[in-house]
């Protein structure tokens, strides 16, 4: 995340790093932007809220795979409807870590979770694609095993005038891992390696090739208006806010 | 703000001796195998291996490895 | 806005209206009854001042989108009414703890659940008191009028702003349906200058010696906003010592401005035989009876009417128990406030609730009823 920051050369002053709950959304408790730590599921909305007040932060909203796509799901399919200038990083890591491992809406159907002894009956969301459904104009998937091309898509995204959505899938070993016996946090990058193809690449490989796979790099990219420049833009009278 | 402990800097690659937990990853994924545990658990470097590619940083969950590349580098 | 023209204006515009004169210049909020007219008029209102309307996907995108406008430099209202008002509980919650300013408007409806939408009801007290969960400080200002509501929404900004806490403006249905004759000062809106950072050097977002005036994202003041009790950086700490200065820094804000947070108003004979304690919609059925029986009758009888509702006007009520012998609590609900004026008054005076809860006002007639006993 610091190094697609870095990346993007943005002044650390137009910063704001906003957080849900969970895990991943510690992050911004050690970051040293302006950062906003907030509650679970609803990082998007009061990100929305800083980002009409102030449009010209860049705000990178880090939110948990729970945090992000069930509690918070209502907040982002609107902000994905909205395209309003945010970049969402999910950390995907497929579980409910802090809480110590239940299942979320992305945990693979079948894993076994603290509340699913007996493995998950629900079919996960593919995050991507209920993103483009919604209306976001961006969609990027990395992953902790290929960091350099996660700062990459971090930073194409933040660069993408519009909603963009970069999930970034990333090990749990002590929730998730050993649950579902996937060893260390070493074998799961290992094998999180092995299923990872890219987009363009797998556009040459029919379904069942792409059974369990995960396509990596930007899935779309779509340029269209941007809510908070449209808002100021149709805001007729002078400036006095 | 993160603290300096006992940090032992290897020429360019700087191992933050307290932040390395031992989970492995950078042993796993340093293309030249110049990393290993040392007796206490924690990260150690082959100096003669490393070529300061900085893949180790780049996985490192805890900021426990920093390439210092160059003298203007952040060295953290 | 004219000069001081006098206008017929309705609650809730007097609500959108005052919010603007105060500063506000970011509403976020979703349509609910009896509310919405808060809404459409700051829709209307809004862009033509550089200002910004949000219609959310619901009242708990509202609340956060608010207090993430207040953190961006915006002053920032929202409107509901009870089920939307509960919907906002958790993050009214991180607003008082992260000490986000924002003023939420709850204009009450006959619950609990869907109700009577359109029925008015003082029902909500208690929830505006401990809706959100903690030992959390907060601030409750009831109107009484169409005129009241302008002022006491203009207190709320700028308390609100000035404590750095979460304003609650309690109205109901009538007062935020009626539309009412009002003498509102011209002047016009005030001029709100772009965010800025004035802060000295050594400025701390939650600095020990006091409240700071939050300096906005985006000027290089690096700190950090959570709900976890923090550290003077606002940066995450679970040390006893610090959590428990923390709480107790929240509730001092309050403590040290008192007087200039809780407002009530005394009409009537000074040394009452009956006085009636009244806040909301019930202090004007209360009014009528006080011009008839006092104005005219000159009756010893009194009315305390409580534009502030929490924190509760203790010694007020102190005070007026130790002359009248009798307090009457009327109330739009089966009694919510009759409990903490009857602890105040602690045995000085007997304290007698009147209770209304069909969707229908109480009347000035039942009052006069209740108050017989004690003057024939």
């Amino acid at each position: 995340m610091v190094r697609a920051i870095e990346r993007t050369g943005f002044d650390q002053k137009d910063v704001v790093i906003v957080s849900g709950i969970g895990c991943s959304s510690r992050a911004s408790g050690y970051l040293n932007f302006n950062t906003l730590h907030t509650t679970h599921g609803r990082a998007l909305a009061f990100a929305t809220g800083l980002k009409m007040a102030r449009p010209e932060l860049k705000i990178f909203v880090i939110m948990g795979d729970g945090d992000c796509s069930a509690i918070g799901g209502n907040h982002f399919i609107h902000a994905c409807r909205r395209n309003i200038d945010l970049n969402a990083v999910i950390i995907n890591n497929q579980i409910y870590g802090m809480t110590g491992g239940q299942y979320s809406p992305l945990t693979p159907q079948g894993s076994k979770a603290s509340t699913a002894p007996r493995g998950t009956l629900e079919r996960p969301f593919d995050i991507l694609k209920l993103a483009r459904g919604a209306g976001a104009t961006f969609g990027a998937r990395g992953t902790a095993v290929q960091p350099r091309q996660l700062e990459q898509l971090i930073a194409r995204a933040a660069a993408h005038k519009g909603f963009s959505v970069v999930e970034s899938l990333s090990q749990c070993p002590v929730a998730y891992g050993r649950r579902n016996n996937l060893g260390g946090p070493v074998e799961m990058l290992k094998s999180m390696k092995e299923k990872s193809i890219s987009v363009e690449k797998a556009t040459a490989m029919d379904e069942n090739e792409l059974e369990g796979k995960i396509l990596t790099g930007v899935h779309f990219s779509i340029e269209a208006p941007e809510y908070a420049e449209e808002y100021y833009r149709t805001v007729t009278a002078e400036e006095n806010h | 703000m993160p603290c300096l402990a006992n940090k032992i800097s290897a020429g360019e690659l700087i191992i933050y001796q307290d932040r390395c937990k031992g989970c492995g990853i950078c042993i796993a994924f340093c293309p030249r195998g110049a990393l290993s545990l040392n007796d206490r658990g924690r990260i150690a470097r082959e100096v003669e291996k490393c070529n300061l590619c900085g893949i180790c940083e780049t996985f490192c969950p805890d900021f426990a490895i920093v390439l210092n590349k160059g003298v203007n580098s952040l060295n953290a | 806005m004219p000069e001081t023209k006098p206008i017929l204006m309705q609650g809730n515009e007097a609500c959108a209206e005052g919010a603007i004169n105060a500063g506000v210049r970011f509403f976020a909020g979703y349509p609910i009854t009896p509310s919405t007219e808060v809404a459409e008029l700051m829709a209307a209102k809004l862009p033509d001042i550089g200002g910004v309307f949000m219609q959310m996907e619901d009242e708990i995108a509202s609340m956060a989108a608010v207090i993430g406008a207040s953190i961006g430099g915006m002053r920032a209202i929202t409107a509901t009414s009870g089920p939307g008002f509960s919907l906002k509980q958790e993050n009214l919650g991180f607003a008082i703890m992260a000490e986000i300013p924002c003023v939420v408007v709850n204009v009450q409806r006959m619950g609990p659940s869907t109700g009577v939408p359109t029925a008015p009801s003082q029902g909500d007290i208690m929830q505006t008191r401990w809706g959100t969960h903690g030992d959390h400080p907060i601030i409750v200002f009831s109107p009484a009028s169409v005129y009241e509501t302008y002022y006491l929404t203009i207190a709320a900004v700028n308390l609100s702003q000035k404590l750095r806490q979460p304003v609650v403006l309690l109205l109901d249905e009538v007062i935020g349906h009626m539309r009412e004759k009002v003498l509102i000062p011209g002047g016009g809106r005030l001029i709100v200058e772009k965010a800025s950072d004035k802060a000295p050097a050594d400025w701390k977002p939650y600095d020990d010696k006091g409240v700071t005036p939050l300096v906005p994202f985006g000027f290089g003041r690096y700190y950090h906003v959570t709900g976890l009790y923090h550290d003077q950086y606002g940066f995450p700490t679970s040390d006893p010592r610090q959590v428990e200065r923390a709480l107790d820094r929240l509730h001092d804000k309050l403590k040290k401005y008192r007087d200039e947070i809780v407002l009530t108003n005394y009409i009537g004979h000074r040394e009452p035989k009956v006085a009636i304690v009244a806040y909301g919609c019930t202090v004007r059925s209360a009014r009528a009876v006080i011009k008839k029986a006092y104005w005219q009758n000159r009756l010893p009888v009194g009315l305390l009417s409580l534009q502030t509702i929490w924190p509760f006007p203790d010694r007020e009520i102190k005070e007026l128990a130790e002359k009248a012998d009798v307090i009457i609590v009327p109330e739009l609900n089966m009694g919510q406030l009759v409990g903490e004026v009857e602890r105040c008054a602690c045995g000085r005076a007997e304290v007698i609730p009147l209770n209304r809860y069909d969707g229908e006002m109480i009347t000035p007639d039942q009052l006069v009823e209740k108050m017989g006993r004690w003057l024939s």
